[in-house]
């Protein structure tokens, strides 16, 4: 079974057609790159996935099923944005993922956050944007979760971060899990994808493996994605 | 170690590891980092790393032991014969790059020689 | 997971109020202090002021609690919140129970400690009168009825608030399925919302005044009242808003089971 299936999915806000029938499946135990410019529907798309929207048509199933309880249970959603409430301390907000998810690793939070030199005490209403928002990777990354969704999360840091975030991306996600991350800084992450997907215009206009790709095409992602969208 | 992101990732990691190999940097019959510690050390994706292991196995350098994991080759001339095909590439390349600068075949031999 | 949302929930909202009860108690105990000491002209002048005080934190409270309650619905199920609220694994039913629970609960709070507030400050046998002819009922009514009926009347305002609070949700939830000024729709429609049920009360009202003159003099005349008759009205306001509040529920239950769209 596919772990997570989109079958003709179309997104309107209004007028507007923001996705046009995206089908796209999901195997377990890769990490994909979901690859397009700003404003062409990847965080649409990521949002459906996680119940924050609602398709105008289409089917989305994760594991077999619809989104729902059981699908929250086994995706682990890094949004762009801090959504965390900002009167909480650190460890509340550890608190409160304990109690709602059952695959959280608490002990691993902690330690991921002491690494980080990330005071548990801290409130997150005096924590940089950038600090909270490796508050929120850890939290997402210390779940032992089936597909890990992370929506732009090495947008506005610094390069020492990036690495940093990659791996602990890459240390952390379970094992046969997949991760789909969304970005337009390919450069700094091709290495790590095993398939990609462009999207543009609402649209998906490629799907591949990416040592495949390179090897036809002969160069890096990040070129051909620059060919592939020149203004 | 820096991958070049216009070649496929996993033929970049497989030149790496043959040359660790033939090199001796990783001993003969001796076990190989498993694949998640490989894929940290490399920062590349576990399944990267699983496809060059398997065209290491699939060459002979490499065998896995079913719950020990994969070891090096205790076979020496094997690895002797992979290290002369490098050292072979090698020369051919060093060769093909004087050919484009007008250098004939005997001049760069002489030119390693010092004869300038 | 009921419990932990209400759990969550309800210290948002009694965070800030539980500072607004303490107040209120310590201005009502003031109050009555400063106004049991006799003859005083200094003493009754700050009494006034006391008194002013724990009236305005009284209806700071009421504000104030259904504000944090319409904020809380905001923020948690269409701001940034929301990211984590609807990815937590809880059903929509359990979120929105919760919220609407949140409601009842900090009001029966609010409306509890303004009883206990206006009893402090208040409570002597003369305003007890004054109660009876404010109310033009007849005089010789035992003071036990009295406070039987202010009770109820409490409880038709409890409800009454909670009423206020569950159109305003109703009104954030028409107004969030539209694409922008969501806010602003949402204040329109709730107050749509509000004003359109208010409206059938009257037209209930004015049909039971039809067939009962009590009722009837009770909105027309300056007469003394029949407190039995007051009373009728009380239990059917208590129906009728019990009624409306099931009813809000059930129609925001359905609006939120078909999703939302988050910003």
């Amino acid at each position: 079974m596919n772990l997570l299936e989109c079958k003709n999915i179309c997104k309107d806000f209004g007028k507007k057609k923001v996705l046009k029938n995206i089908n796209l499946i999901i195997p377990k135990g890769k990490i994909i790159g979901l690859l397009g410019k700003n404003g062409t529907g990847k965080t649409t798309l990521i949002k459906l996935i996680n119940d924050l929207l609602v398709p105008t048509s289409g089917e989305i199933l994760i594991n077999g099923k619809p989104v729902g309880v059981e699908s929250k249970k086994i995706v682990s959603y890094l949004p762009e944005r801090t959504y965390l409430d900002k009167s909480m301390k650190v460890i509340d907000v550890i608190k409160y993922f304990e109690e709602f998810y059952d695959n959280f690793d608490s002990k691993k939070a902690k330690k991921l956050l002491k690494d980080l030199d990330l005071d548990l005490n801290s409130k997150l209403s005096k924590m940089s944007k950038g600090m909270q928002e490796k508050v929120q990777l850890v939290l997402v990354m210390s779940r032992r979760a089936d597909l890990y969704i992370l929506d732009e999360p090495l947008g506005g840091v610094d390069p020492a971060t990036r690495d940093y975030i990659l791996d602990t991306i890459l240390s952390n996600f379970n094992e046969g899990a997949s991760v789909i991350i969304s970005t337009h800084l390919i450069s700094d992450i091709e290495r790590i994808l095993d398939e990609v997907i462009f999207i543009d215009k609402g649209k998906i206009i490629l799907t591949s493996d990416t040592d495949t790709l390179r090897e036809k095409e002969n160069s890096s992602i990040d070129e051909i994605f620059r060919r592939m969208f020149k203004c | 170690m820096n991958f070049n992101n216009d070649r496929p990732i996993y033929i970049q990691l497989l030149e790496q590891l043959q040359v660790l190999i033939v090199s001796g940097k990783i001993n003969s019959g001796e076990r190989i980092s498993s694949v998640r510690d490989l894929a940290l050390e490399y920062k590349v994706n576990p399944n990267t790393v699983q496809k060059a292991l398997q065209e290491l196995e699939n060459l002979g350098l490499i065998y896995t032991e079913r719950t020990n994991g994969k070891f090096v080759t205790s076979d020496k001339k094997l690895i002797e014969k992979y290290k002369k095909e490098f050292a072979k590439e090698q020369v051919n390349n060093y060769f093909r790059n004087m050919n484009s600068l007008g250098f004939t075949n005997e001049e760069a031999i002489n030119y390693l020689k010092g004869d300038k | 997971m009921l419990k932990k949302l209400l759990k969550y929930d309800l210290k948002w909202i009694f965070k800030l109020l539980i500072v607004f009860y303490s107040i209120a108690i310590v201005f009502s105990i003031l109050t009555r202090i400063l106004f049991s000491i006799d003859n005083s002209t200094v003493f009754n002048i700050l009494g006034q002021i006391c008194s002013g005080v724990t009236i305005s934190f009284i209806f700071s409270i009421l504000i104030n609690n259904i504000m944090r309650c319409w904020a809380r619905f905001i923020k948690n199920l269409y701001g940034d919140e929301s990211y984590l609220t609807h990815t937590l694994p809880v059903n929509k039913k359990t979120i929105f129970i919760s919220k609407f629970l949140t409601g009842i609960i900090t009001m029966f709070a609010s409306v509890l400690v303004i009883l206990i507030v206006l009893f402090i400050a208040y409570y002597s046998k003369e305003n007890l009168e004054w109660v009876k002819t404010s109310l033009n009922i007849l005089a010789t009514i035992y003071n036990s009825t009295i406070i039987k009926l202010l009770l109820i009347i409490f409880l038709v305002f409890f409800l009454e608030m909670v009423f206020t609070i569950f159109a305003g949700y109703i009104g954030i939830l028409l107004g969030h399925r539209s694409n922008d000024k969501r806010i602003v729709k949402s204040i329109i429609y709730g107050f749509i919302t509000y004003m359109a049920t208010q409206t059938i009360t009257l037209i209930i009202m004015f049909i039971c005044g039809l067939f009962n003159k009590d009722i009837m003099n009770l909105f027309m005349t300056n007469n003394i009242v029949n407190i039995d008759i007051l009373k009728i009205i009380m239990y059917g306001a208590i129906l009728l808003y019990t009624v409306y509040i099931v009813s809000y529920y059930v129609i925001g239950l359905k609006i939120f089971k078909k999703g939302i769209d988050v910003d």
